[in-house]
């Protein structure tokens, strides 16, 4: 799949001997991160844009709450927040199963978190 | 001293008791459904429009976010691909449900994110990138 970030995740689920769907962890994952980014990005709309969202949010009218967002919520805000809540997300994930893995799995991720595009290319 | 077990919560006591054990597809999995719960566990499973307007400038914006990932998940992870061009793979349920609009406005709302995922992620690749270098660092000390 030519998404770096998606096969970054999954290579770092491989490393460390992730047992379950791995595809499947890293589109919750991924989705857990756009939530938040949504989130965190509706949070900077101006409260009188927001009051309007909310009454055509009432009305269920998605075309036009679509196009207000995409009117005030830019492509690079956007990147920003997402961005940010990836980059937060993974390292809390990785902190959290650093503890559980031996020596060999850790060092294993250390050398690729240290250079996961040389990582990546090689791959 | 004696672990406080009745100043924690349930989720917080099993997070204690599994952590020195845990395998790491079992902490992954932890983790994961951990950061999932904190949307889906607010009780706002069924909030209305009025909701939104009447919590304020903050919480409607998330209010928004929490419809998302705590009412449809499945619809939203069924009907992403249509907007990004499945450039994340997403998977999910075949049945829309009743709160069809409400999912879809919230996905909808991903408009910037779709236009930002057709680019290929390449900046947040160029940040999580540098992000992780610096991780390792930080186990290495």
């Amino acid at each position: 799949m030519d998404n770096p970030v998606y096969d970054f995740l999954t290579t770092v689920l491989t490393i460390i001997g992730y047992e379950d769907d791995k595809e499947h962890f890293v589109n919750q994952f991924m989705m857990l991160c756009i939530q938040e980014a949504n989130a965190a990005a509706f949070a900077t709309l101006p409260l009188d844009v927001q009051k309007q969202l909310d009454a055509h949010v009432k009305k269920n009218e998605a075309h036009v709450v679509g196009e207000m967002l995409v009117k005030h919520i830019t492509k690079d805000t956007y990147e920003e927040h997402l961005s940010l809540q990836i980059q937060t997300n993974f390292e809390d994930y990785i902190e959290t199963i650093i503890p559980t893995l031996d020596k060999q799995k850790k060092n294993t991720l250390l050398d690729f978190l240290s250079d996961p595009d040389k990582q990546l290319i090689a791959s | 001293m004696s672990e406080p077990v009745h100043a924690h919560t349930h989720e917080h006591v099993s997070a204690h008791t599994e952590h020195h054990h845990a395998t790491p597809t079992a902490e992954s999995n932890n983790w994961l459904g951990s950061k999932l719960s904190r949307w889906t566990g607010h009780g706002l499973l069924t909030m209305g429009g009025e909701f939104f307007s009447s919590l304020g400038m903050l919480t409607t914006p998330v209010g928004i976010g929490l419809t998302m990932a705590s009412g449809y998940p499945g619809y939203l992870l069924m009907t992403l691909p249509t907007f990004v061009g499945g450039a994340i793979g997403w998977q999910g349920a075949k049945n829309a449900g009743s709160g069809e609009k409400t999912a879809y406005i919230g996905i909808k709302a991903l408009a910037p994110a779709v236009a930002f995922m057709s680019s290929g992620f390449a900046s947040i690749w160029s940040t999580l990138s540098l992000a992780s270098t610096a991780l390792a660092m930080r186990h290495r000390s």
